[in-house]
């Protein structure tokens, strides 16, 4: 039987007396494309952090591929791959050295290092100007090289915090239909994004966190079939992400009168 | 992915990180400017070599003597002085070091990895390397002195150890405490406030710290004490405890303090991060119910107001905000407390001008980059329908508020040490126009010509200082600005002194200063003539990932 990618249990962060993630017991199966919904400050980037091993929870359990990240972060670790916050890129560096340092970092041979990281250049289309630094590469750009740098070392779980903001429509259809071959070879993606439609396009699970809070989790289908339906249309996903979480925001807009 | 055993990747981040630091170095000497502060590092470097070489000597002869004659309490000293200095030293001028960055732990890296690379990502610092200098010192001295020599290599090497472990031990402890910015900030000026305690009471008590007497207490407990037993390890007349026992209370202590440090890393290794506090996180939503007439008004307000007015309250409310910032503000006096108390005691006439020059150099350091702070804000300067003078006029006036305020304060310091006389107090009001003048002309230009990013958020105060001297734009111009407003002042000074002629400095130094105020208002025209194409692309480095 094949381990779950992703299976946390009570999972729980305070800081202070703020309770930043409560209770999240969270399934993600190998080979999915998962989607991690939330409003702004609800809680994702705390758990993409713990899911990482960049920061520990207060409370509650977390495996990553079977094995315990509390215990095993080192093995785990190898396997999965992430654009951290911010991306973390070495302004002072080409694109060619900062991968290949990353590379490195999770113990490619230097030969190994090389091929891969000219490789992604190229599928990145970033390889036109070799000297070039990475501070004067532009926003989009940078995305692409942060993204390279999450799967130079092959991961088995990818979780990516708004990969396609800033991508121009080519490179991003190019990055989805490189994810979704990783997930068809079994790779798992982990996906958070506010962009409602590339997580309906691509992704056949979500959850959705609120104020720490697990609201929701399933099938597209099954979060569907759990909200309440008019007249039987179907809904879309920000129909349903509105009503699981936006109920009580939508007025906001009424007050601004002054605005033409 | 290949697997590879946990030693072997060890070595090979290790070979990485240092390839990838040695990459940006080398990269980092191609720019002129780089080159410029590089070679004044070296020279700094030397000059801490020589003061390194002085203390270890100081030290040396110390200890020698205090063996030879016997004198243990001449080696107590010794060991009390290099204690007191290197950790006061590091807790006032360092702060809280982050260590090695927590980027890598990202990366698969075993704990021993990451706690070897915080242990050494300090070694290089100047406490430490002089710590180094002066303990070897010791260390000869004792040899000399005939002390068995691995008690003369023991006792000094273990003092050494315990003290920068003691030192690193603290940084962590106060992560904690410090976690929160506002703490931090508050901890700090605490620290520069104390410092300066001893100065203001032998200035102005005949140092009654001498005539307090000790708990006995405190005495008893100084005996268990590091530097207690590095002398006791050495000078076996301290009192009648062996030289191996000292030795092995040393080693004892360097083992606690490994084991507290490595219990904090192996905490911040599993995810423990301290300085993500929960202010950083969003709380529930509390609306402000401003109403859309009160919003009208307030727009209103903000149109009434001049754009330069503005600017200046930005930058005011960014001040404000920083507790670092304001300790910026304040820490040229609290040097000129610290060095020119002792000066004004023998010429309290020259307080004044002096303190001006010196004020002058934190002036310049302030204007070189006075985009620096704003980051990628900077673009709302340039999307406002707003001319570039005007936002300049507002950074300007926070700037010379700044001075001002700084000047006001060393002019009632001045007036407290004593005498004070007319000539010299116009001349260094002349000086302080001419020096705003001219940094302001320079400053200005710099800032359009090569801004770069300045983050205050960086969390030691040492580091948020090298930031934004880093920071301080232009390189060689910057460099000769900085120092060649000061050399003037002294240089005009200096002239009248040795020819006789008391008002030539006032007077010259007059005209200088209306010269310049002069080119400094045509100067503000020629600002918002400046080429676009350039500015832009000065700009951008402000936006871009550093």
């Amino acid at each position: 039987m094949e381990v779950s990618a992703v299976v946390t249990q009570g999972l729980s962060r305070s800081f202070g007396d703020v309770v930043a993630v409560r209770d999240i017991n969270l399934t993600v199966e190998s080979g999915r494309f998962f989607g991690f919904l939330g409003p702004n400050g609800a809680g994702k980037s705390t758990t993409i952090k713990m899911l990482t091993g960049l920061l520990a929870p207060t409370t509650g359990t977390i495996q990553i591929a079977g094995m315990d990240l509390a215990t095993h972060g080192l093995e785990a670790k190898r396997l999965i791959g992430v654009v951290p916050e911010g991306m973390a890129l070495f302004g002072r560096l080409t694109g060619f050295e900062y991968l290949r340092f990353v590379a490195r970092m999770y113990g490619l041979p230097r030969s190994q290092a090389d091929e891969r990281a000219e490789e992604l250049l190229s599928f990145m289309h970033l390889d036109t100007e070799p000297k070039k630094l990475v501070t004067d590469y532009s926003h989009g750009m940078q995305r692409k090289l942060a993204l390279a740098a999450a799967v130079i070392h092959g991961p088995r779980i990818l979780f990516l915090d708004e990969p396609f903001e800033g991508v121009d429509a080519i490179a991003a259809g190019t990055l989805k239909a490189m994810l979704q071959r990783m997930t068809e070879r079994g790779a798992t993606i982990f996906l958070t994004t506010h962009v409602l439609e590339i997580v309906e396009a691509l992704c056949s699970h979500v959850a959705i966190i609120d104020k720490g809070l697990l609201v929701a989790q399933g099938s597209l289908e099954e979060l569907r079939a759990g909200v309440a339906q008019e007249g039987g249309e179907r809904l879309t996903l920000e129909q349903i992400f509105i009503r699981i979480v936006g109920g009580d925001r939508s007025a906001d807009a009424q007050e601004l009168s002054w605005l033409r | 992915m290949a697997e590879i055993n946990a030693s072997a990747l060890a070595r090979e981040q290790y070979r990485a990180l240092a390839e990838m630091r040695w990459t940006l170095f080398v990269r980092g000497l191609r720019d002129v400017d780089n080159r410029i502060r590089f070679v004044v590092r070296i020279l700094f470097r030397l000059l801490m070599f020589g003061v390194a070489v002085g203390m270890a000597v100081a030290a040396g002869f110390g200890v020698y003597y205090g063996v030879t004659l016997p004198r243990p309490g001449l080696v107590l000293h010794v060991f009390w002085w290099i204690f007191g200095v290197w950790q006061m030293y590091v807790l006032v001028r360092s702060s809280l070091s982050h260590g090695v960055g927590r980027n890598l732990l990202r990366f698969p890296m075993r704990f021993r990895t990451y706690a070897t690379l915080w242990m050494f990502s300090g070694l290089t610092d100047t406490p430490t390397l002089l710590g180094a200098f002066v303990c070897l010192g010791a260390a000869c001295g004792a040899s000399l002195a005939d002390v068995p020599a691995w008690v003369a290599l023991a006792g000094p090497g273990l003092f050494f150890c315990v003290n920068v472990l003691l030192s690193r031990m603290i940084f962590l402890w106060s992560e904690r405490l410090l976690a929160n910015r506002r703490t931090r900030e508050f901890v700090l000026i605490l620290f520069s406030l104390i410092g300066l305690l001893p100065q203001f009471f032998v200035r102005t008590h005949n140092n009654p710290l001498r005539h307090i007497p000790i708990p006995h207490f405190l005495v008893r407990l100084s005996g268990w004490t590091p530097p207690a037993f590095a002398a006791r390890s050495i000078a076996s007349g301290v009192d009648a405890l062996p030289r191996g026992i000292a030795v092995l209370w040393l080693a004892g202590l360097c083992l606690v303090f490994a084991a507290f440090i490595g219990q904090r890393l192996h905490r911040e290794y599993r995810g423990e991060d301290l300085h993500e506090s929960a202010s950083s996180i969003a709380r529930p939503e509390k609306r402000p119910h401003r109403t859309s007439r009160a919003a009208q008004e307030s727009m209103r307000d903000t149109e009434s107001a001049s754009i330069p007015l503005a600017v200046f309250g930005i930058e005011f409310a960014k001040l404000r905000h920083s507790g670092q910032a304001i300790y910026q503000m304040l820490s040229p006096l609290l040097l000129i407390v610290l060095f020119g108390w002792r000066m004004a005691s023998h010429s309290p006439q020259w307080l004044l001008p002096g303190g001006v020059i010196y004020l002058s150099m934190d002036l310049a350091g302030r204007t070189f980059n006075c985009f620096g702070t704003d980051g990628p804000g900077v673009q709302v300067y340039r999307l406002a329908p707003i001319s570039m003078r005007s936002v300049f006029l507002g950074k300007n006036l926070y700037a010379v508020c700044i001075f001002a305020t700084q000047s006001v304060l060393l002019l009632g310091m001045a007036v407290f040490a004593g005498h004070m006389e007319l000539r010299l107090a116009i001349y260094a009001l002349a000086f302080a126009i001419f020096a705003v003048a001219a940094d302001l002309v320079v400053g200005n230009q710099l800032s359009l010509r090569s801004p770069r990013r300045t983050d205050m958020n960086r969390a030691t105060l040492q580091a948020a200082r090298s930031e934004r001297r880093a920071a301080t734009g232009g390189g060689w111009r910057s460099l000769a600005t900085i120092f060649g407003v000061p050399f003037l002042g002294i240089a005009l000074a200096a002239a009248g002194y040795a020819l006789h002629l008391p008002l030539l400095a006032p007077a010259v130094m007059s005209v200088m200063a209306a010269v310049a105020a002069f080119l400094y208002w045509k100067s503000l025209e020629r600002l918002d003539n400046f080429d676009p194409v350039r500015m832009e692309r000065a700009l951008t480095a402000l936006v871009k990932t550093q």
